[in-house]
């Protein structure tokens, strides 16, 4: 039995930004970065978040102004000269008047409001639970050996209080399927597996920003570049300073619990520090040690693995912005240790970073250190023509250095990895309502990687729009890849590198119909080979959206698809709850349906259902290891209630 | 041989080839990309086409899968205009004395209007079918297809369709074809159709339809299309003399060889 619910209900204020939205960066850096072994699910929470919290553009702090997604440096620059002058933005015509263009103004709309006031206080509960329908063998009571010891259910409660611009208090208590929930409630073990929260403040006297708890750090230039994905795509977030992200999320690592601050900026100086101290998961067997990624605990084996290493990390920064140059010097450093104190790793990290914004053109430099390891990086941004950008990007490495959303120093596995990579892209946009993107990527990797040793990713995409309700989406890509395998020469087994091609060309054409009904239509198909194997994949959906009231809106999809292996599979990014994230990976033969409903009887209170089915053909059992589940389908049921208080 | 044509029927209902008996002789001459056709009168592509049923109308269908007298298909669609759509239905027969497959059809499709002016087709066809084999007995099984069509502009429309969405519990579950189809068709004028379908069947691997249609005079179409899976190419012609139409076509597989059908729709 579980805990009972706490239905809390959350006002929905505006719409949700989601995949049904003409945001093909996002879905395909999601892929990509899925593709490459990242977790997206930290990037697209990022910008859900950001869109449920929008930012008054006329009374948002500076930073918060320069962190929104899709603009340029130079164009938030111009909105506060804008309101700097006096001005005041009414909508989105404001926004070009101030001097942003209309794919920014389209980019930003999803993460900004314009309000007459702000508001003195908003609260904001969500209440989530998930449940597979057809529980794995790790669920049966007659299961011999290693079961799961927790129920199937899911429990995921998010509280966030905002008072005025400054204030922000914010928990999480999460448990997911299998985990047990525990009575009487610890420190290690508050009911739920997983607990987080914090108190922010921003903007107090030379403060700006503080936050005590669970925070996470975006490093804007600094540590190679910043972090993440989101250096090359349009919806690069453009942090100008180190900024302090508070956590709440049901994400169980990437973050720090501890405390950070930042100064406001003096004559255009900045600093930041922050300190951390927790413990996670992993196992030690000297000499070798492993982090665990995954938050999940929910066999006796994974519970034996919590809490075994303890990581203390001491960051500090300087940063100097003015007029169109900015520098950033960082120096962290982390250390791992398990609970007796016994240490294991050491790790300091240095970096000076620089950007040049003038016009059309960004230049970043980055010089880093980590030990007896330099590391360089550059990258450069530039309109050359009007509606033309390109970019430039190389880095050459340690990886894991401190990205916002991994270890601090160091990889999952507790190792340091080198890193040499280059890309380029170019996007033309011939009319206003067509555009072409052509990007390259190639990266090395150490043998001693989990991941490729190398891989060269090339893809293409064309966008073109007919008015405001059909738009057209080719893209056409290409990924080789290089890594360790096993070879068979003269009868023996040797070590080798072995090279994969993967092709992929999708279709997709998404249909406006009215306000109230939209389609969406993909065909793609994958094309695998390695070694003398080929295989191919096959996907083909139609979603559609319909919202035959204001207070009620329904996603529903169909998928049919078909993979002749795992290396053929296909991705397709879902709508789904609030802060959540789903990109399925399909392989074998099949058909996903779901179909996703958002109530709003009120205007502080929205309630989304999501019941999603996947079957697949010529199959016995559906999953693997605990979660293998007799039959052929797998179904889930997912619910979360928002409520949302506001005043002003 | 008898037993080889049985075992020919079989495969041949669980397969996209049923599909194929099953389409009308329009659909059939079009290489089957008939899912975004807002006019396709049997409906066996979109049952969204339904929708536009402005008079009730009789429609019988005939075809003969690669010229073999033990694979007929005979069927008989009746549909009815309705407020706002049209209600069809339908019984249709395929096979032989050793295997007889026999399906009961009703369908529904109306029109609605989302907030706009502009029109979408939306229709839903529930199917029952039985099926007998000599000696061993009789199974049935039901399924649910929908279809929807977009007339985006006047000559232009997207159509997408799912075949047995919904299948009934029952020994034949599994054999029912689930099927996935996009479509658009495109008009130049009153006297050229251009028609493209990409459909997947769960089973298969995709397959892309084309069809074309040109009406030298009103009365009179001449088509012709193909698809990749399996490979066949179709030719066919229809004569519509107002409430009389008639439509032929032949099919030839790459292995198999000529399908023959003929379809003939009567209003009143």
């Amino acid at each position: 039995m579980f805990a009972p619910i706490f239905i809390v209900l959350i006002v929905t204020v505006g719409p949700t930004v989601d995949t049904l939205e003409v945001d093909h960066d996002r879905e395909r850096l999601a892929e990509e970065m899925i593709e490459a072994g990242e977790d997206p699910s930290a990037l697209e929470e990022e910008l859900q978040e950001r869109a449920a919290w929008r930012i008054d553009l006329n009374t948002a702090t500076e930073e918060a102004v320069r962190s929104l997604p899709g603009i340029t440096p130079a164009e938030a620059a111009a909105v506060l000269a804008f309101r700097r002058r006096g001005g005041r933005f009414r909508s989105d015509a404001d926004l070009r008047k101030a001097g942003l263009r209309s794919d920014a103004v389209t980019a930003i709309q999803p993460y900004i409001r314009f309000s007459p006031k702000p508001r003195r206080m908003q609260l904001e509960f969500v209440q989530r639970w998930t449940r597979t329908l057809d529980p794995g063998r790790g669920y049966g009571r007659d299961t011999t050996g290693t079961r799961y010891l927790g129920s199937p259910d899911g429990l995921s409660t998010r509280l966030r209080l905002q008072i005025g611009k400054r204030l922000t208090l914010g928990g999480t208590l999460d448990k997911d399927p299998g985990e047990p929930i525990e009575w009487p409630i610890s420190y290690e073990r508050p009911g739920f597996d997983f607990a987080a929260g914090y108190a922010a403040v921003e903007e107090v006297g030379v403060i700006g920003q503080a936050v005590l708890g669970d925070f996470s750090v975006d490093l804007a230039g600094g540590l190679l570049l910043g972090h993440g994905r989101m250096r090359a795509s349009s919806i690069r977030a453009t942090h100008a300073r180190v900024r302090l992200r508070p956590h709440s999320s049901s994400r169980e690592h990437g973050f720090f619990r501890g405390v950070g601050v930042a100064t406001r900026a003096w004559r255009g100086w900045s600093a930041v520090g922050f300190l951390s101290r927790r413990f996670l998961d992993g196992r030690v067997e000297a000499p070798s040690w492993r982090l665990s990624a995954s938050g999940l605990h929910r066999t006796q084996t994974e519970l034996d693995g919590r809490r075994a290493i303890r990581e203390s990390v001491l960051g500090a920064g300087l940063s100097y912005r003015r007029s169109f140059v900015e520098g950033a010097l960082i120096m962290v450093e982390a250390g791992y240790e398990t609970p007796s104190s016994l240490p294991l790793r050491r790790r300091r990290s240095v970096s000076g970073s620089m950007t040049v914004s003038r016009g059309p053109f960004r230049l970043a430099l980055e010089a880093a250190r980590r030990e007896d390891a330099p590391a360089v990086a550059a990258s450069l941004h530039l309109d050359p023509a009007p509606f033309t950008r390109v970019w430039l990007r190389a880095l050459d490495s340690f990886d894991g250095a401190l990205a916002a959303h991994t270890y601090a120093g160091v990889d999952g596995t507790g190792q340091t990895r080198r890193e040499t990579s280059r890309e380029a892209g170019v996007r033309i946009r011939p009319a206003e309502n067509a555009a072409a993107t052509l990007s390259s990527r190639w990266q090395r990797r150490p043998s001693s990687s989990s991941l490729p040793l190398w891989t060269r990713h090339v893809s293409a995409f064309v966008d073109v729009r007919a008015g405001a309700w059909l738009h057209v989406h080719l893209r056409v890509s290409e990924r080789r890849t290089e890594e360790d395998g096993a070879c068979m020469y003269g009868g023996r087994t040797l070590r080798c590198a072995v090279s994969s091609l993967r092709r992929g060309l999708r279709l997709q054409a998404e249909y406006a119909h009215s306000r109230t009904l939209r389609i969406r239509l993909r065909i793609e198909t994958t094309h695998y080979r390695k070694r003398t194997k080929v295989a191919r994949g096959m996907l083909m959906f139609q979603d559609i959206r319909w919202e035959p009231t204001p207070a009620l809106r329904i996603d529903a999809r169909l998928l049919i698809f078909g993979a002749d292996d795992y290396g053929a599979r296909l991705y397709a990014v879902e709508n789904d709850l609030l802060y959540t994230f789903a990109a399925p990976a399909l392989a074998g033969r099949g058909m996903r349906r779901y179909i996703l409903a958002r109530i709003t009887p009120r205007p502080d209170l929205s309630v989304q259902i999501k019941y999603g089915l996947t079957s697949y053909q010529d199959v016995r059992t559906v999953g693997s290891g605990l979660d293998e589940a007799p039959g052929r389908q797998m179904r889930a049921l997912r619910v979360q209630l928002r409520l949302r208080l506001g005043s002003e | 041989m008898r037993i080889g044509l049985l075992l020919l029927a079989l495969c041949l209902a669980d397969s996209s080839a049923g599909q194929t008996a099953t389409r009308g002789a329009r659909a059939a001459a079009l290489g089957g990309a008939a899912a975004a056709l807002a006019n396709e009168r049997w409906g066996e592509s979109n049952p969204a086409a339904w929708a536009h049923a402005g008079a009730p109308s009789l429609s019988l269908h005939a075809v003969q899968l690669y010229g073999l007298d033990e694979l007929r298909h005979a069927a008989a669609l009746a549909v009815l205009p309705l407020a706002g759509g049209g209600a069809a239905m339908g019984v249709g027969t395929f096979g032989f004395d050793l295997y007889r497959e026999t399906a009961l059809t009703l369908g529904y499709a109306r029109k609605v209007r989302p907030r706009t002016h502009r029109p979408i087709l939306v229709g839903a066809r529930l199917r029952w079918h039985l099926v007998r084999i000599r000696s061993y007995g009789s199974a049935s099984v039901s399924g649910l297809s929908a279809g929807i069509v977009f007339p985006v502009e006047p000559g232009f429309s997207l159509g997408a369709t799912a075949a047995n969405l919904l299948v009934g519990p029952g020994p034949l579950r599994s054999e029912l074809p689930r099927l996935a189809s996009l479509g658009a068709a495109y008009s130049v004028g009153r006297r050229f159709l251009v028609s493209v379908e990409i459909g997947k069947d769960v089973r298969r691997p995709g397959t892309v339809r084309i069809g074309t249609e040109f009406r030298p005079v009103d009365a009179v179409a001449l088509r012709c299309g193909m698809t990749t899976d399996p490979p066949t190419g179709a030719v066919g012609a229809g004569l519509d003399l107002g409430r009389l139409t008639a439509d032929v076509a032949t099919e030839r597989h790459l292995v198999l060889g000529w399908t023959p059908s003929l379809s003939v729709h009567v209003t009143w």
